[in-house]
């Protein structure tokens, strides 16, 4: 009755994983974007704005 | 460490208006009441507590909201919604404004499992899951599937890509309006064919441009320095400054009326002939002689006052002129010295040697030394005919200003380098604009790809959890069905993630690809609809799955196979939580625990409404525990008999499906006690077991307290109860409900065909052959 822990990932870990892979081959944007964005999103600070700007400093 | 529910308390909110508590200790649920009773309303609840959200109130119309409708319609204050949870021997509160990172595991997990993904499954969501067009049933399948967790990302992309958008589009307007204000008036419609523009009128102007644009425009800048224009500029600014000044000249005709006035009194003379005047009026008004202080002789007392007011007046007319022309010479001194400072200030590089400027400059200058000299004299030697013959000469000097001032456009070479030094600011000012429109264009490009590229994560993500389930939902079906795993299978294909539009399809014998709605019945597509849930609840390994009234559609023939896999495949693994209306159902799904042994797993409550919300919702040992205490706290013996006959009469519903009574069918299920007591009656008499003995003398008492009648639904037949029959009654019914059950395992016994009464378990004591 009770919940086993999953052992595959949850989806919306797994749809961030397959964004920031496809961020990483993208040859617009790269490992810098992803990189950036992978931190800014696990320290939850992302908005459109700062979105923009880290793509505007990005190389 | 397993995690369930334990406990569920309520205060108005939906259906409940007083304070209820839900103890599941664990367990799965199955509510049994009709439409209204509040069934939904606990569902919310629970979900209410563990998510925070309710989305049938928060997702439904705008005028459906949870602020406006969490509370129940008739209660004062806010809802409150605990959900107790319980793992080993530790117990965590949960409420929907709980953190989730600030809980101890495992409740942190548990509630975050919880809140990823929709647990609940209502009879609306299996109509849009199967019924609904492909755009519908994405968005009806993607809180089952687990990846709003990404929404937000999503989202800040989508802002950002349409920021970047716009920024874009801001950019390329202003360079748009900065092009059509440089190709204004000209024929170009390209750079190439402005740079042409530029190089040939410049080329007029003997100055060679580069091949490039940029290159042309600073070179432009230098020539300008040494253009006419700044030349042209200058001289202007210098003329129209020189013009005002020159403008009126040195007003002599205004300057000789104030000089003439002045001039008709000495001015010492006119102060001593005020006084005498001044004396002499005075003397005339205070005296009365007739005859003059001085001469003695006779005077008209009237005409000489008269007379010297007259003269008084023509002093201080005198006074007034001589202060106006002092006045006067200030003012024009001053206006010479400004005039002989502007032409000082012009810069000998413009005077260009003989030019026309110079020579009104140098004329400016000689005429202004001289009016300086002339306005030096004081007032009685100002020479009124030299002033005169200065403004005249001022006259021509500002004729002068006027015709050059006329002549400096029409200096070719100035115009040109002005029109040049227009496009020149225009095409910088468009070639500036260029790095920041590329900035922009590629920001907003990469903020597209970004969102596009969350788009197809969240669709990949998404067709991934459809994919691994497919074969889930195809043994589901199966299961529910019957059917062989190679006559259908089952997927979904999502197609287009940004507009969310997901297409359900089924191999169906030799059709490959079709959608189920042509192949299946209403039916069919019910229960694929539940396959789709439980295969998405499975994966996700959901501890609670909720089934919120979807079991009512579904025909006599796949019910059993539905409850037989709910109890194998749903209940071991899951906290199952049922609502139904159908008491049909809820026999069903008692039977099937029974047959396969998870019957401890499960609770079962009745929900009863009354007027105000939810009555009560209990089952018959909490019932029975009531009847006690209303003996124990001497409530009003009518009280304690409809509360007793209550309990009897749900005993008996319970008692007509494990005994399987034979009785005529009531609209839906609807049994009283007068349908039940007299068939149970004849069982008991026929049934020659240890079980009459067991049953008959509680069986006796309370037919012998109480004939057979609705008690429950008749509360003024107990109006002449006496309390010890009363006491006796609940007595009677409670023993009558213990022997019902075996004495090991505490399992409602049932009667075999041979007339047998024995424990469903076939515990050694609940045997009564």
């Amino acid at each position: 009755m009770a919940a086993p822990a999953p052992p595959t990932p949850q989806p919306a870990e797994r749809a961030h994983t397959l964004f920031l892979d496809a961020v990483r081959d993208d040859p617009d944007l790269g490992t810098p974007v992803a990189d950036a964005l992978r931190d800014a999103i696990e320290a939850d600070e992302l908005d459109a704005d700062q979105l923009i700007e880290l793509l505007q400093v990005t190389p | 460490m397993s995690v369930a529910i334990h406990e569920v308390r309520v205060a108005r909110f939906r259906g409940f208006r007083e304070p209820v508590t839900v103890r599941l200790n664990g367990r799965g649920l199955v509510l049994l009441g009709d439409n209204g009773s509040g069934k939904t309303s606990l569902v919310q609840a629970i979900q209410y507590g563990l998510t925070g959200d309710v989305p049938a109130l928060s997702k439904r119309t705008q005028r459906v909201s949870l602020k406006r409708h969490l509370g129940h319609v008739q209660a004062d204050g806010e809802p409150e919604v605990v959900v107790v949870l319980r793992a080993g021997g530790k117990e965590q509160e949960v409420g929907p404004l709980t953190d989730v990172d600030a809980l101890p595991e495992p409740f942190r997990s548990y509630v975050a499992t919880i809140r990823s993904q929709q647990f609940v499954l209502r009879r609306s969501h299996v109509l849009e899951l199967v019924e609904a067009q492909d755009r519908d049933r994405y968005k009806a399948l993607a809180p089952f599937l687990g990846v709003d967790g990404f929404t937000p990302v999503e989202a800040v992309c989508r802002r950002a890509a349409e920021k970047a958008r716009r920024a874009h589009e801001a950019a390329s307007a202003r360079r748009d309006r900065a092009w059509r204000d440089l190709t204004q008036g000209m024929e170009a419609s390209t750079e190439p064919e402005v740079l042409a523009w530029l190089q040939a009128r410049a080329a007029s102007l003997e100055v060679a441009l580069p091949d490039s644009l940029g290159e042309a425009v600073d070179a432009l800048a230098s020539l300008e320095e040494d253009t006419a224009l700044q030349h042209r500029d200058v001289v202007r600014g210098f003329l129209l400054s020189l013009r005002p000044l020159l403008d009126g000249g040195l007003d002599v005709t205004a300057l000789a009326t104030t000089l003439r006035q002045a001039r008709s009194f000495d001015a010492m003379e006119a102060v001593r002939y005020e006084e005498v005047l001044d004396r002499g009026i005075r003397w005339l008004l205070e005296e009365e002689s007739p005859h003059c202080p001085l001469c003695e002789q006779g005077i008209h007392r009237e005409q000489v006052v008269q007379r010297a007011r007259e003269r008084l007046d023509a002093a201080a007319a005198a006074v007034d002129a001589r202060r106006s022309l002092d006045q006067a010479l200030t003012m024009r001194r001053g206006r010479l010295q400004h005039l002989t400072q502007v032409l000082k200030e012009l810069e000998p590089r413009f005077l260009n040697g003989e030019g026309p400027l110079a020579r009104l400059v140098d004329a400016a200058t000689t005429w202004a030394s001289r009016a300086k000299d002339a306005l030096a004299s004081d007032r009685t030697t100002l020479d009124i005919e030299r002033l005169t013959d200065l403004d005249a000469r001022a006259s021509t000097l500002r004729q002068a200003v006027d015709d050059l001032l006329q002549a400096l456009p029409s200096d070719p070479r100035g115009q040109r380098v002005s029109e040049l030094t227009v496009v020149r600011e225009r095409a910088r000012a468009w070639l500036e604009l260029g790095p920041a429109l590329a900035r922009a264009r590629a920001t907003a490009h990469r903020a597209e790809r970004l969102h596009e590229l969350a788009e197809q994560a969240r669709r990949d993500a998404a067709q991934e959890v459809l994919a691994s389930t497919a074969d889930d939902v195809t043994s589901i079906y199966g299961a529910f069905h019957d059917h062989d795993e190679e006559e259908l299978s089952v997927r979904v294909e999502i197609r287009d993630a940004v507009k969310g539009s997901a297409k359900l399809l089924i191999d169906f014998l030799e059709r490959a690809g079709e959608d189920p709605r042509g192949l299946l019945s209403e039916g069919h597509l019910d229960t694929l609809g539940l396959a789709l849930f439980f295969a998405l609840a499975r994966r996700a390994r959901l501890p609670v799955l909720v089934l919120d009234d979807v079991l009512g559609t579904i025909d006599t023939a796949h019910r059993e196979r539905v409850v037989r896999w709910l109890m194998t495949h749903v209940a071991r693994d899951h906290q199952l939580l049922v609502t139904t209306h159908s008491r049909q159902w809820w026999e069903w799904l008692r039977h099937l625990q029974r047959v396969e042994g998870v019957q401890s797993r499960f609770r079962h409550l009745e929900v009863l409404a009354s007027e105000g919300g939810v009555a009560s919702l209990t089952d018959i040992p909490t019932r029975l525990e009531e009847v006690a205490l209303a003996v124990a706290e001497g409530a009003k013996p009518e009280q304690i008999g409809r509360l007793a006959g209550s309990v009897l009469e749900a005993e008996l519903r319970e008692v007509r499906v494990a005994w399987r009574l034979a009785i005529e069918a009531r609209p839906g299920e609807r049994y009283t006690i007068g349908d039940i007591w007299p068939t149970l009656e004849k069982k008991l008499r026929k049934t020659r077991s240890s079980f009459k003995a067991r049953a008959d003398e509680h069986r006796a008492r309370i037919e012998g307290l109480a004939p057979i009648r609705n008690w429950s639904t008749h509360p003024n037949d107990w109006s002449d109860l006496t309390r010890a029959d009363s006491e006796a009654f609940a007595a009677a019914v409670k023993g009558l409900v213990d022997a019902m059950m075996c004495p090991d395992c505490q399992r409602r016994l049932v009667l075999h065909s041979s007339g047998a009464v024995l424990c469903p378990r076939h515990c050694p004591g609940g045997v009564f052959a």
